[in-house]
């Protein structure tokens, strides 16, 4: 838990150095050891109490510590004990000589001023609390995906390398493993450069194997990310030829895990994919994989023997390290360059397929960095919205104290004095929600990255460091400075002759002071109503996501998928041994109806894409009639998978090795290739000069959404696992148990197939489906939160306003009814004071959010950033809730009794 | 009751010998069976307040070489003054007890 140990750091700082310089590594070793007493995986009340704890204890010795050197105690005096805190600080008032005693003194007594209402202290501190926790935790998750640089040494300098093929509107493809040898010989730009590939490896250096992700690296990777090893070496150039002895690194994190970072380790073998690797290296502390699912260790990676001939076939992700002084415009003109001389010199392979540099941190990153803005702006408007809550709030009780404030100025104090005691009070409730904040923020972030570690790149090195407190504290300034204003510029102003004479600080300054106060309130309103309707947008959205037809049925489906290790499974009849053995094995299963495998599974990624060739067009090498996703699956695979067919017949038993091949295709491939025309019978190439690679269309399916829940797949293409049969394997069940039960079947039938072979992922149907919506249904919920806090806080105020006016005009109120108003036309005049702040409000903030919508567009599915039903929906909404909040003060002035409020006089 | 509760306690884990602030804690959680918990600042505070007043110092480092990484620190000793202190108070703590169990009706201690 090292978030916990980079706050308690900073926590450290707080004690005088002297004391900390001596002491900062025993107090840094006893908390972590007291840290892990709480056990592996604590309870979050029992977390929270343990750092509210470890929080206090450091503050109240840092202020004993302090308050003594400040009145320069020597140690040998006084105990902590014995000098109690409150006496302390009494003694600190003004005439010390030093200014920490004045803010002190000026805190006591807006401390001891504050707890005389204890009411309006808590909503104050609980606004502020609410408000810059929400900014604390996006700003800490900011810092850490998007603010931070890559962990590499100049990070700037490193490219990630792709190709693309916009004609078929691929931006971002592959790179086939000729044409990367051929980028790195020409290339003119790079200092280095490596291609790697995401691989699952099983690992077992105990007993039971385990899936680890892992890099399979070219020689010059640890040269592109700028790194050296900690122990041992890197990849050299024997470690890549395909018969040389298997070798492997391990991350540090790995090695600790694994090894409990015995140096001993180099030499050691250990059993990765069912072969024996020897461990040359172990990788820097700080190196961190740059992938979603980071990195535990890095294998060679070995040319296999067919990648020579295979300039078509898209399979390497390409590195590269800028020459110093490069910049990635100059490195793309290179490599277009380059991508252009190799079309001409491959055109069958090459036509139309260009090179693409981009820096790895925007490859990283892709679309969270925009993401995290629209939450920053958004808990910025909630800050907004709870300080011009707070300045409302300080003007009512200011007014209610101009009396005293009055007299303090006849008696002296002077206007700059007054300020700074209001100031000082607004600072000690912005600090007490910023400090509680700190805490909030600290829980939901860690929270958050322990229930959904995956959400966004770079998750796991989110941190509450020193950056964070620091932001905080200026959020503290910052808003205290913002809230004070208003009431500062405005309450003092009151004439002091006036105020006395007059005795209702009501009339005091009224107009002006009233006008700033229905400004605040309107602004919030408006505030508000961006935020519901970001959040309304996001939620329609959602609700759209939820309801898409995936193409096949993921309820009551169990999935898992494992890659079996190459150097086991070496002939296609041990892979088929394989596929029939787990086959049989899940069918055996209590409760399991149906059983299947595929290579690659809906909505699992697995690009498995293939060009093919219609028969009797003519052929055009370079230029396939189309690309298909290709499935290979077992025979039941479409009745398990709940894939409609749709005409002609699926995927049968029949369909051996030895049968003839066949196809059966998706909706949309049958559309488009055959758009009016009978695709059954018809033949698919999917290598022209092969053969065994042509396999006739026997049946028509419905459409699955292979990629993304919410983006219409390539059409798709499924083929026997018997005739095309790969290492690849996913697994689909289905039975009438829970999932939960599916699972543990699965993993026992595994075991009796190959105990050695890990499954690498074993996840429900439901559970799929909801992965891939994860990250919208993240930002809906946060951006419902801050709609739903701004939305409170906005209604809040405008209670305020319209309670503090009525309580104002009591005596008009009381004269209107003894002269014969009803309570229905005192109703009417107090709603009249609220209605147009509310419509003001309601209309700036539509206007708003329909100028800012356009930011979330990219953000949304089949729902208009203008959509009608939203912006009419959150008109309603909050028009209810905040005529609500207006009736309860009108009610109360309705409810007046003219005889007992004249009565006063 | 003279002695602050942790002082005490603190007292008591070094009339076991000598320790680091560490094993001090463990001590004391030992003896009070875990009812007691020094978090971090309160247990290195007080240490500097009880040096301050000479009841426990700190010993003189080892001059072990394999255990010289830097500013590994030294442990901390009772003092003649510390053992008197922590013996006064016992003795107060235990006459207390017997007039307890006394009023209280429960065996008395003798």
């Amino acid at each position: 838990m090292s978030a916990g140990r980079s706050y308690f750091k900073v926590l450290l700082r707080l004690l005088p150095s002297s004391f900390r310089a001596s002491r900062e590594a025993e107090l840094l070793a006893l908390f972590e050891e007291m840290r892990e007493e709480l056990g592996a995986r604590p309870g979050l009340s029992r977390l929270a109490v343990f750092y509210a704890r470890v929080t206090l204890d450091i503050l109240e010795r840092a202020l004993v510590e302090r308050i003594r050197a400040l009145r320069g105690v020597r140690v040998s005096g006084a105990g902590p004990g014995q000098a109690p805190l409150g006496r302390l600080l009494r003694r600190g008032g003004p005439g010390v000589g030093s200014w920490l005693p004045g803010v002190l003194h000026d805190m006591r007594i807006a401390l001891r001023g504050l707890l005389k209402t204890p009411a309006f202290l808590l909503v104050a501190v609980l606004t502020m609390t609410l408000a810059i926790g929400a900014n604390a935790a996006v700003f800490t998750i900011l810092r850490a995906v998007v603010l931070r640089s890559l962990p590499y040494p100049e990070p700037d300098r490193i490219v990630m390398l792709t190709e693309n093929k916009l004609s078929r509107g691929w931006e971002s493809f592959r790179v086939s493993p000729p044409n990367y040898w051929d980028w790195k010989d020409r290339n003119r730009s790079l200092e280095a450069i490596a291609a790697y590939q995401e691989a699952s490896v099983s690992f077992s250096p105990g007993s039971e194997a385990r899936a680890l992700h892992g890099l399979r690296v070219s020689e010059g990777f640890l040269q592109v990310m700028g790194t050296s090893p900690l122990l041992g070496r890197g990849f050299n150039a024997e470690d890549l030829v395909p018969e040389s002895k298997p070798v492997v690194v391990l991350t540090y994190a790995l090695w600790t895990r694994a090894f409990g970072q015995d140096p001993g380790v180099l030499g050691r073998e250990v059993l990765l994919e069912g072969t024996k690797h020897t461990v040359v290296g172990v990788l820097a502390k700080d190196w961190e994989g740059f992938t979603r699912r980071g990195v535990d260790l890095l294998i060679p990676l070995k040319p296999q023997p067919y990648w020579y001939t295979s300039r078509g076939s898209h399979m390497l992700m390409g590195l590269g390290r800028l020459r110093p002084g490069t910049s990635v415009s100059q490195a793309q003109t290179d490599f277009s360059a380059i991508a252009s001389e190799l079309a001409a010199e491959h055109p069958d392979t090459n036509t139309g397929w260009g090179a693409v540099v981009r820096p790895l941190r925007d490859a990283v990153l892709g679309d969270s960095g925009n993401q995290l803005l629209l939450f920053m702006l958004s808990a910025a408007f909630v800050l907004l919205i709870a300080c011009a809550n707070l300045a409302n709030m300080i003007l009512s009780r200011t007014l209610g104290r101009s009396q005293e404030f009055a007299v303090r100025r006849a008696l002296g104090a002077g206007r700059a004095r007054l300020s700074r005691q209001l100031l000082t009070e607004t600072l000690v409730l912005a600090g007490l929600g910023g400090a509680l904040g700190l805490l909030l923020a600290h829980l939901v972030v860690s929270f958050t990255v322990r229930t959904w570690p995956q959400l966004l790149p770079r998750l796991a090195d989110v941190r509450l460091d020193a950056s964070v407190v620091l932001f905080t504290v200026g959020l503290v300034f910052a808003s205290a400075i913002l809230a004070s204003f208003v009431p500062a510029t405005n309450a003092l102003r009151t004439s002091l002759q006036q105020t006395i004479r007059s005795g209702a600080p009501g009339l005091a300054g009224g107009r002006t002071l009233r006008a700033a106060r229905e400004t605040l309130v309107v602004a919030e309103v408006a505030l508000a109503v961006i935020l519901l309707v970001g959040s309304g947008l996001l939620l329609r959205s959602y609700r759209a996501m939820e309801s898409v037809d995936p193409g096949f049925v993921p309820h009551g489906r169990l999935f898992a998928v494992t890659s079996l290790a190459p150097g086991k499974y070496t002939t296609r009849a041990e892979v088929l041994s394989f596929e029939e053995g787990i086959l049989a094995e899940m069918h055996r299963l209590p409760g399991v109806t149906h059983a299947a495998v595929s290579n690659i599974l809906p909505l699992e990624g697995g690009n498995n894409i293939w060009g093919f060739w219609v028969e009797g067009r003519p052929v055009d090498p370079g230029n396939s009639d189309g690309s298909a996703i290709l499935y290979r699956v077992s025979p039941e695979y479409l009745q398990t998978m709940g894939v409609r067919l749709l005409s002609g017949r699926g995927i049968e038993d029949a369909d051996r090795a030895d049968a003839s091949r066949v196809v059966v295709i998706s909706e949309s491939l049958a559309k488009e290739q055959f758009p009016d025309g009978e695709a059954l019978g018809r033949r698919l190439l999917f290598d022209p000069e092969d053969p065994d690679y042509s396999a006739t269309i026997v049946g028509l399916v419905s459409d699955v959404r292979h990629d993304e829940l919410t983006e219409t797949s390539m059409p798709q293409a499924y083929v026997p696992f018997q005739q095309f049969p790969t290492l690849d394997v996913g697994l689909v069940l289905e039975g009438s148990t829970s999932t939960a039960d599916l699972a543990r079947g699965l993993q026992q039938a595994m075991k009796v197939v190959d105990p050695d072979q890990p499954l690498a992922r074993v996840v429900s149907g439901d559970a799929m489906v909801a992965d891939t919506i994860a990250l919208p249904r993240f930002r809906t919920l946060l951006m419902t939160v801050f709609g739903l806090t701004g939305l409170l806080l906005a209604v809040v105020g405008l209670y305020g306003v319209l309670a503090y006016g009525v309580s104002q005009r009591r005596r008009e109120i009381g004269v209107r009814m003894a002269m014969g108003a009803s309570r229905a036309s005192v109703l009417i005049l107090v709603l009249r004071d609220g209605l147009p702040l509310l419509a003001l409000g309601l209309l700036t903030g539509l206007l708003g959010s329909v100028a800012l919508g356009r930011a979330l567009r990219s953000m949304l599915y089949a729902v208009a950033p203008t959509d009608p039903v939203v912006l009419a929906g959150v008109a309603l909404l909050l028009g209810a809730v905040a005529l609500v909040a207006m009736l309860v003060p009108a009610r109360g002035a309705a409810a007046t009794d003219p005889a007992r409020v004249l009565g006063q006089e | 009751m003279a002695l602050k509760k942790h002082w005490y306690h603190i007292l008591l884990a070094l009339a076991e010998g000598p320790a680091h602030g560490a094993e001090i804690r463990r001590r004391v959680r030992r003896h009070t069976q875990g009812a007691l918990r020094l978090y971090p600042a309160m247990l290195y505070g007080s240490l500097e307040d009880l040096r301050g007043k000479g009841w426990i110092r700190e010993a003189e480092a080892q001059a072990d070489p394999a255990e010289s990484r830097g500013e590994r620190a030294r442990p901390f000793v009772l003092t003649e003054e510390g053992r008197s202190v922590l013996e006064a108070e016992t003795r107060e703590q235990e006459d207390l007890i017997r007039v307890a169990r006394g009023l209280l009706g429960g065996e008395g201690m003798g």
